[in-house]
């Protein structure tokens, strides 16, 4: 039954890149729940990681330094420059209303796309090596060697977030500050802190997540584009769900799966477009995601 | 321990909340600010803990000493590490999560452990109603709950100063009896220093030392509790009656 | 002695739009000024700058809508560039492919525009802040995906060869009389959103941007104020795109993209969100800025690609948007208004 084995294909390769979405949504999450921006200058940030991987693995065939050293640096530079933005741009956003970070990350946005052209240009190039990739056949299914790996990385951040926010004391601090940001400072819980974890975790997962996409794609800024699905799985999940980021991410890489093997024959670019639908499907529905916390308000 | 040194708050650059207002705070002592609404009570707390500084406002004459040590320039989270704890007006609690996990944030800043947990149990045994809600997310609780969490989760810090804004807002008559006396008892038995703001005068002269009335401001009248319990003023600077100041038996120092 | 300030005795005239007579003054100079300004550039021979012009008014009215929807009444819209591609392509259809006459098209096309703006409001009515924020953006996909697909717009291809309009038989066709065409317009349009500010609906979308809670408490029906505050800003965005087809006679999908929606929203916030006269100086500002770089970068002092200017917009752009963020959050209008209170207190205090 051909049919089937399609469809099976077509669900696990979707469960493979889901993790994938998820991983990148979580960072977005993070930020938005813990440095409370709705940070739109996210596709950036993973240009700008792919773009220095590039820089420091190189093309394929041709590694300019060793990987581990590439891996390193690209981390310790991804940790560096959330402190940066930190400090730079959104320190002060502490405190000042969410359209002001809002409209401060789109000014980021243009900053950085421009930047980014200038420097390394509008040209697409491809990365070297960082995860295996070529097919793996799995019986009658195959599956792609760099999606498994990004998957078991996704998988692997997922629960380390979990675990931080579940168990740990600036979790919990996070939470709290989320809740209530002036009532955690009166406990002790600096604000500014935060931000700072925030803004790490944010640009060091927008660089893996960049990168990921990047050893499949290529490393161009069209990569930016990522944010419209990051929002598709942030919203569909629930804006502060970490849960929903999982959720989300599954449900809108299967259902697009399905969509671009079934209908992209007779409409033109109608991948792109089936995110945002089931997103607005899912808001129509509820408002608040599948996963977000519904505020609890009590008169 | 605490002291103010004539400070004048004022919020958003243009409106004056705080003139001139002096007073200290003994260590070891109940000290309570009353007042009407709008006296500056809630100010003057906010300026000493830093919460201003996040209300869009400032402190922008004379200076707040905890200890010796300025403190009108710093961060909430800054202040509160020098063992000041804030309890904000309203239940201020954390909704999203547990009533435990309320109390541990109490601890934030605590790193021993078995101290921590003696502490909880102290919190525990203080409001025993407390005890059944542990695993409940704090946003379902009663007004009544989320008030003996509030203060439970300022008691888990430990703090050297406690700043309390009308713990008796919106609460039965018997909750709010119990409340002070278990502010009393914990002031006792910790030697916990106290500032508390109040409308209700009754209940909280009968439990401090020492009183400051406010009025649009400023302070109009500070003594002994039992000094205070005898003048009619604070029932006139209570009930928002006088503007002069005149009929004050005794002056601000 | 001369007069400081302005003493307002009654509320009528406290919310007259132009207030004094020296308010008159000014106003019927600035216009004979603007009506000038053709001539001025046809002598000097700039009337390359007409069509800088051009834009920049079209541009005007373009935000003008936006700055109802977000600046008054709070609703985040990404997608406000999806509203300007509908107003151009809805008179590129009316008059290229059913061959209707200019002016009857534009209403029409304005109008679906407006209702495309009341259909996005209605998934708003439920949400909130950047929930909205993101519907409006994917409905810009999906008019712009819609556009690709089906036949009447032409595709990827676009529409070409739209008629430009005849007022009293006078063919609209150089770009000078498009200039007083467009001004008359742009001037109708400002007085609109000015207008609009002192109604009850405007005092009613400044309530729900500040607080929405609070105003249905007030009884403000929050529900049907969005939509409306959706419709009359997607009706400002129907009418510029509408002209801007007619104007450049061609209509294609890369006209307008998603980075319109955002220099739409970081020109209003530098000029000043909510206010109409900050919003036309953020945009004047803007464009400026980026036609200062362009003639830059074309006249060969520096040696700069058009590529490279056209990144170098985007970052300058980016800056001047953080930087008013983050150091004039009240953008232009709120600078020129402390400088017109420090001219007139001078020299008492600053």
């Amino acid at each position: 039954m051909p049919q089937i084995n399609t469809i099976v294909q077509l669900i696990i390769s979707g469960v493979l890149v889901g993790g994938i979405y998820s991983l990148i949504a979580m960072g977005f999450v993070i930020t938005y729940r813990s440095a409370r921006v709705f940070n739109l200058a996210y596709g950036q940030f993973a240009v700008l990681g792919a773009f220095l991987a590039w820089t420091f693995i190189g093309p394929p065939g041709s590694p300019r330094l060793p990987l581990p050293l590439a891996v390193f640096l690209i981390i310790v530079s991804a940790v560096g420059l959330g402190l940066l933005v930190e400090f730079l741009f959104f320190r002060r956003m502490i405190g000042r209303p969410l359209f002001a970070s809002f409209m401060l990350s789109l000014g980021l946005l243009a900053l950085l796309h421009g930047t980014i052209m200038l420097v390394w240009g509008p040209e697409s190039r491809v990365l070297g090596a960082t995860v295996p990739k070529g097919p793996l056949f799995l019986g009658k299914f195959v599956l792609a060697r760099e999606y498994l790996w990004s998957f078991g990385l996704a998988l692997v951040a997922t629960l380390g977030f979990v675990y931080l926010f579940r168990r740990t004391r600036i979790g919990l601090a996070m939470r709290a500050a989320y809740d209530n940001q002036v009532a955690a400072r009166c406990l002790g819980v600096s604000a500014r802190l935060n931000s700072q974890i925030a803004w790490v975790i944010c640009i060091l997962v927008a660089t893996i997540g960049g990168v990921l996409i990047a050893t499949v794609n290529g490393v161009s800024i069209g990569l930016s584009e990522l944010v419209l699905l990051v929002l598709a799985v942030v919203l569909v999940g629930g804006l502060d769900s970490l849960v929903g980021c999982v959720l989300g991410g599954l449900i809108l890489a299967i259902g697009s799966n399905f969509t671009s093997y079934y209908l992209s024959q007779y409409l033109v670019g109608v991948e792109s477009i089936v995110s945002v639908s089931l997103m607005l499907l899912v808001l129509l529905i509820r408002p608040d995601g599948l996963m977000g916390i519904k505020m609890i308000k009590r008169v | 321990m605490l002291v103010l040194n004539g400070i004048t708050a004022v919020y958003g650059g243009i409106v004056l909340a705080l003139d001139e207002v002096s007073l200290a705070v003994e260590a070891g002592k109940i000290v309570v600010l009353l007042g009407s609404n709008g006296a500056g009570k809630s100010t003057t707390l906010k300026s000493i803990s830093g919460v201003l500084r996040t209300e869009d406002g400032e402190v922008t004459r004379g200076s707040i000493e905890f200890e010796g040590k300025r403190i009108d320039r710093m961060n909430p989270e800054q202040i509160a590490r020098l063992g000041i704890s804030h309890v904000l007006q309203g239940r201020s609690i954390f909704p999203q999560l547990t009533v435990e996990e309320n109390l541990l944030m109490g601890a934030y800043r605590r790193w021993d452990k078995p101290g921590m947990r003696k502490d909880m149990q102290r919190v525990y045994q203080i409001f025993p109603a407390l005890v059944h809600l542990a695993k409940r997310k704090s946003g379902y609780l009663s007004g009544g709950e989320q008030q003996m969490l509030v203060i439970g989760r300022a008691l888990m810090a430990r703090p050297r100063l406690l700043l309390l804004d009308e713990p008796s807002l919106g609460l039965a008559p018997k909750l709010i009896n119990d409340i002070f006396a278990v502010l009393k008892q914990i002031s006792d038995e910790w030697k916990t220093t106290m500032l508390i703001a109040e409308q209700n005068a009754a209940i909280s002269l009968a439990i401090a030392d020492y009183g400051y009335i406010l009025q649009n401001g400023r302070t109009v009248a500070s003594g002994t509790t039992d000094l205070l319990k005898d003048q009619a003023t604070v029932k006139g600077a209570y009930l928002g009656l006088r503007h002069d100041g005149n009929a004050l038996s005794q002056p601000v120092r | 002695m001369r007069r400081r300030g302005k003493s307002r005795t009654d509320f009528v005239r406290d919310l007259a739009i132009i207030g004094s007579g020296r308010h008159w003054l000014a106003v019927a100079l600035a216009l004979s000024l603007l009506a000038l300004l053709p001539f001025v550039l046809r002598w000097t021979h700039n009337l390359n700058w007409l069509t800088f012009l051009n834009f920049t008014l079209l541009t005007v009215i373009a935000v003008l809508g936006l700055n109802i929807t977000t600046g008054m009444a709070g609703q985040l819209s990404l997608g406000h560039a999806a509203f300007v591609l509908a107003g151009g392509y809805a008179l590129g259809v009316f008059t290229v492919k059913l061959g209707w006459p200019f002016w009857g098209a534009l209403p029409v096309a304005t109008l679906l525009s407006g209702i495309a703006g009341f259909l996005v409001g209605i998934p708003a009515l439920r949400l909130r802040g950047f929930y909205v924020a993101v519907t409006t953006l994917a409905f810009f996909y999906i008019i712009q995906f819609v556009v690709r697909n089906i036949e009447i717009t032409g595709g990827i291809h676009g529409l070409i060869g739209i008629p430009y309009p005849y007022v009293g038989g006078l063919a609209i066709k150089s770009d000078i009389r498009w200039y007083f065409l467009l001004l008359v317009f742009c001037v109708l349009c400002i007085l609109a959103s000015v207008n609009l500010t002192r109604s009850r609906l405007g005092r009613a979308f400044l309530a729900i941007r500040d607080n929405e809670d609070a105003a249905a408490n007030l009884g403000i029906s929050v529900g049907l104020a969005k939509l409306r505050a959706f419709f009359i800003g997607a009706l400002f965005g129907g009418l510029a795109g509408a002209l801007w087809a007619s104007y450049v006679s061609v209509v294609k999908l890369d006209q307008f993209t998603i980075w319109d929606s955002i220099w739409y929203l970081g020109m209003m916030v530098i000029g000043g969100a909510g206010s109409t006269a900050g919003t036309v100086l953020g945009v004047i500002a803007l464009r400026l800025t980026s036609q200062v770089l362009h003639s830059i970068g074309s006249s060969g002092l520096i040696p700069l690609s058009s590529n490279l200017t056209i990144y170098m917009t985007y970052a300058i752009f980016g800056i001047a948007i953080i930087l008013f963020i983050s150091f004039r959050p009240f953008g232009l209008i709120a600078m020129w208004q402390k400088l017109k209170a420090n001219y007139k207190r001078w020299p008492f205090g600053t």
